[in-house]
């Protein structure tokens, strides 16, 4: 009761008073965490050949060329060789990039969307209620993804669509659960007490309140979402329930690889390192956006 | 205007308030006086039905004439912010960290008042400038984090008096603030019930706080209200026991620091058992020093002049200053 600290309620400068603030701002902008800039770099790299091969690819996708079938990567004009028909690998992969970025967006944000809203309604609901939405979001979550995939095609057939439901299916889920926790955590927070005893309702509260301060983590969600998709959308090309030819895809590129495996081996390796770089690309980002996103979170603790 | 009868929050089978009457008068300042664990928050929160979940509240809280007790959720909604508005300990806290102050204050303005939308950034501006923050333009654009602990207090004052409440429930406003903020705080919240004409429901465990503030002291002691009156009357001629060894343990020169660094200080023996834990009768009992056979019987109102009223079976007598008793009292004097 009786410091002699001076009084804190410093008064604000003249000068906009923000010196401090900017300094603040200026220093985490600068320090970068590595794995937002590798991860990034590659993002960047593969949302740049896909967005090029909408207007420009080698050759032609499709072009059948013969005589050149088969050639090995490095050979002259076909960087990354020719397959079976002679059609270019390079302009296959750079194309595949379009569709897989494709089909990851729009089932990471129709999962998204659904998945926050369901996890913000269970957090804020009655106890009663949120038991019953956890255990179905466990149940959504424990479903087999590649079973659900093959009910999916057999409804609507194969195509881009059918691994645009399919992931969605299995995301919504562990976005909601990945959302109930955190956003409960935020629920308890003195602040929502507050906006309560300013008359404030229960949906302003989750969407004003909870949901911006768990927005860090929904990038970062979203992040780890994207390489998933991309992955499933490769396994269900793969199984040949996800695109079919004339659509470029990367999954399906394996997949016609595989019979050709002892002859050609470089048809199957090209595609599969893509995936894989693309994979830990989103994975690092993710990883680097929670370092930069999160204060608390030391860089040691990340690892892809 | 706020009227309390026969209040009673439960939770499962132990009772923690019992009040059987505290009223506060319209642009009147009543100071909720307790220790920690003593009902205080929970009374003041039920008043807008903000108390736990498990706490189950029977009785009547009146507002302005319309019963509090047992509305719905969407009634109660509409009278927190416009009607009661409440200012929290920690102010941080209590605060959205993701939000710039000037968006929250603008919010609450929106929320009951119709401020025409071009209106509401002058609005917040002035809102900022009554509670006294320097510069608000600037102030407004900052996160919750990069203001002082008087700035984020002050900050939440301006939204709890955005929609000109009737009534501020000030729960433990200044305890998480040092002493010379403290003191800016309590003049301004002062200042504002007087040109507001803005009653305050003062919760606090440090009776010198509320001293300072209030018009009107209620003392609680385990959830029962055990002495209400004006404020000198209280502090002045205390009767309840409790009262008594309140007031007894207040250092005793708070202007002069070194007059009182020699003093041992005064501590009231044993503490406050918890809720169920209580002997019948008199709360205090076990703890007083001048118990007698008839505190294990239920206390009744005593009443006095000027609405003083306490519940004590040996009260202090009416002639003697509080201070006399303390050193007696003092049992816990080391």
């Amino acid at each position: 009761m009786t410091d002699e600290a001076p009084s804190q309620d410093t008064p604000v400068p003249e000068t906009d008073g923000l010196e401090t603030l900017e300094g603040s701002t200026r220093r985490s902008l600068r320090w970068l965490p590595p794995q937002l800039i590798i991860g990034g770099s590659i993002v960047a790299f593969i949302v740049g050949i896909g967005l090029l091969s909408l207007f420009w690819t080698p050759y032609d996708i499709n072009k059948v060329d013969v005589p050149n079938q088969f050639l090995p990567p490095g050979s002259d004009g076909f960087l990354l060789g020719t397959d079976k028909l002679g059609r270019d690998i390079t302009s296959q992969i750079m194309a595949g990039a379009r569709n897989s970025l494709l089909v990851s967006v729009v089932s990471t944000i129709a999962s998204l969307v659904p998945g926050v809203l369901i996890g913000l309604i269970a957090a804020g609901a009655k106890p009663m209620q949120q038991r019953i939405l956890s255990r179905m979001t466990d149940i959504g979550v424990a479903l087999p993804g590649i079973v659900v995939a093959l009910v999916v095609a057999t409804s609507l057939g194969p195509g881009n669509t059918t691994a645009i439901v399919a992931i969605m299916f299995w995301l919504i889920p562990t976005v909601a659960r990945v959302v109930i926790g955190p956003a409960r955590q935020i629920l308890a927070r003195d602040f929502v007490e507050a906006a309560q005893a300013y008359g404030r309702s229960r949906r302003f509260i989750l969407f004003r309140h909870v949901l911006p301060n768990i927005g860090p983590l929904i990038i970062v969600q979203a992040s780890i979402m994207f390489a998933i998709a991309i992955l499933v959308e490769a396994a269900l090309s793969y199984l040949g329930i996800g695109a079919q030819r004339p659509t470029p895809s990367w999954g399906r590129l394996l997949k016609e690889a595989q019979p050709l495996i002892d002859q050609a081996p470089y048809l199957m390796i090209i595609p599969g390192i893509t995936i894989m770089v693309a994979v830990i690309g989103f994975n690092v980002l993710g990883d680097g956006l929670r370092t930069y996103l999160d204060p608390q979170q030391t860089a040691k603790g990340a690892g892809v | 205007m706020l009227e309390i009868n026969d209040l009673n929050i439960t939770i499962g089978p132990n009772e923690i308030v019992s009040i059987e009457r505290l009223s506060i008068p319209a642009g009147r300042r009543l100071g909720l006086v307790g220790e920690s664990g003593s009902g205080k928050t929970m009374t003041a929160m039920s008043i807008i039905g903000l108390q736990p979940r498990e706490a189950v509240v029977t009785g009547s809280i009146t507002f302005s004439g319309t019963e509090m007790v047992d509305r719905s959720e969407r009634e109660l909604s509409d009278v927190r912010g416009a009607e009661i508005g409440v200012i929290f300990q920690d102010p941080l806290r209590a605060l959205n960290p993701t939000m710039k102050v000037g968006k929250q204050v603008a919010e609450a303005l929106r929320l009951h008042k119709t401020v025409p939308r071009k209106d509401v950034k002058t609005r917040m501006l002035e809102l900022l400038e009554q509670v006294q923050l320097p510069n608000p333009a600037a102030l407004a654009r900052r996160y919750p984090h990069q203001l002082s602990g008087g700035q984020q207090q002050r900050v939440l004052i301006s939204m709890a008096i955005a929609c000109d409440p009737k009534l501020l429930i000030a729960d433990e406003p200044t305890t998480a603030l040092d002493v010379t903020v403290q003191k800016e705080i309590l003049e301004l919240l002062a200042r504002l019930s007087e040109e507001r004409g803005m009653a305050i429901l003062f919760v606090s465990h440090d009776l010198g706080v509320i001293q300072a503030i209030s018009d009107y002291i209620a003392v609680l002691y385990g959830g029962n209200l055990v002495e209400t009156g004006p404020t000198s009357d209280i502090v002045e001629m205390p009767r309840h026991r409790y009262t008594e060894a309140l007031i007894s343990v207040n250092p005793g020169h708070p202007e002069d620091i070194s007059a009182s660094l020699g003093e041992p200080l005064v501590t009231i023996r044993g503490s406050v058992p918890p809720s169920g834990g209580f002997l019948p009768g008199c709360r205090f009992r076990g703890r007083c020093p001048h118990e007698i056979e008839q505190c294990a019987q239920e206390p009744l109102i005593s009443e006095m002049a000027g609405g003083h009223t306490f519940k004590c079976w040996n009260p202090v007598d009416e002639a003697a200053p509080a201070l006399a008793h303390s050193a007696e009292l003092a049992d816990g004097r080391r």
